[in-house]
């Protein structure tokens, strides 16, 4: 009963957020400390466009299922989206086979800092919010 | 994985750039040295980067699921760069050859610069790294604070 | 469709249906179990966020954020439980100031 006060959509979809962007966040690490690494390749974490294709519904293709042994395709709930760490292979090298540029990696790190904050400060305020409704609902 | 484990990271890779700067400013201030206890002129030395893997470098982790990023940076050796010897014509020098030619060390002082200059920038960037994970990890102390 | 964002206190609203038993003894044993649930689940909330804490001291946690979102939800269940119990003894002590 209690589960239901807290884990609603936005609840859930910060919790996820906040996830994600720890995880990004030690990606990023990893990527500034190897910046001189011969042969080696940029990571990035993606999250964001898959969570809003099944946020808004709009799963591309979606495999019918009649039995509980059939496989699901595509038709995930929200809550199962989890972030995925992909090497990024395609852009520039320098000569010694690394690409990771320290501009980029900066500026994600500044946004991802920001993004963690933000979702973490929302989070905080959902929680005052229903507190506030517990402690001075009843009250006339 | 401790949740201070970017920490760990953005430290592997400050010690890492620190060594470099050592092994830089060794090769600047020896720039002029054609004496060295082996013999010979100093040789340029070089530091070799290596990522470190997020299970470690045994091969029994080699099959374990990548998922985790890694684990920074690791100064696996400093070795010498084999490139040849500058010669310079100097007769009078005590340590010339039979031709006059004396071996100086193999330093080029404008390349050594720029790469201090790439050296200073990944530990600035590192340090940069470690205070946002200080910033996110007080921003989640944030959430139960009324 | 676009996922549906449900208010938190309707879903719990909805799930306090008025029963349709007619006896008293069936309904007050209801309730007592409902009551004894939610101070279970409360129970196990609290256990939950002292689990995280001791966890986050031994270096076991993965992100600081699961230590702190557990330890607010025990919080918020442990509010609301003390508003009801709060709400029920003055209704209690209402009636009995009742006079016939």
């Amino acid at each position: 009963m209690f589960c239901q006060l807290t884990e609603t959509s936005t609840f859930n979809l910060l919790y996820k957020g906040l996830d994600v962007a720890a995880k990004r966040h030690q990606v990023i690490s990893n990527n500034i400390s190897n910046v001189n690494t011969p042969k080696f390749k940029r990571q990035i974490v993606t999250f964001e466009d898959q969570m809003a294709k099944v946020f808004d519904g709009k799963v591309d293709l979606v495999g019918k299922r009649t039995e509980d042994r059939h496989i699901p395709i595509e038709e995930i709930s929200y809550l199962d989206v989890k972030p995925t760490t992909i090497t990024d292979r395609i852009h520039v090298m320098r000569n010694d086979k690394n690409n990771i540029d320290i501009d980029v990696e900066m500026s994600d790190l500044a946004k991802n800092t920001m993004q963690y904050q933000i979702q973490a400060t929302r989070l905080a305020a959902m929680f005052e919010g229903v507190n506030d409704v517990i402690t001075r609902g009843g009250r006339v | 994985m401790n949740f201070f484990s970017a920490i760990d990271t953005s430290a592997t890779g400050l010690t890492a750039e620190r060594l470099r700067m050592d092994v830089i400013s060794n090769n600047i201030a020896n720039v002029n040295t054609t004496r060295t206890e082996a013999g010979g002129p100093f040789r340029r030395q070089l530091c070799i980067f290596q990522a470190r893997k997020p299970h470690g470098n045994w091969p029994h982790t080699e099959r374990k699921n990548y998922s985790e990023p890694g684990k920074g940076v690791r100064v696996t050796a400093i070795m010498e760069d084999m490139a040849p010897f500058k010669l310079i014509y100097d007769p009078n020098h005590p340590d010339c050859d039979k031709d006059g030619y004396v071996r100086m060390p193999n330093i080029n002082v404008v390349h050594e610069m720029v790469d201090m200059i790439t050296a200073t920038r990944a530990y600035e960037a590192n340090v940069t790294c470690i205070n946002s994970a200080k910033d996110i990890i007080n921003s989640a102390l944030g959430i139960g604070r009324r | 469709m676009r996922v549906v964002e449900s208010n938190p206190f309707s879903s719990i609203l909805r799930n306090a249906q008025p029963q349709q038993k007619t006896n008293a003894q069936e309904l007050w044993q209801g309730f007592a179990d409902r009551l004894q649930g939610a101070i279970d689940e409360v129970d196990c909330l609290e256990k939950h966020s002292q689990k995280m804490t001791q966890d986050a001291v031994l270096g076991r946690v993965e992100n600081l954020h699961d230590v702190m979102i557990a330890a607010e939800k025990a919080r918020t269940a442990m509010n609301l439980t003390l508003e009801v119990r709060a709400k029920a003894i003055e209704s209690y002590k209402e009636i009995m100031r009742m006079q016939f």
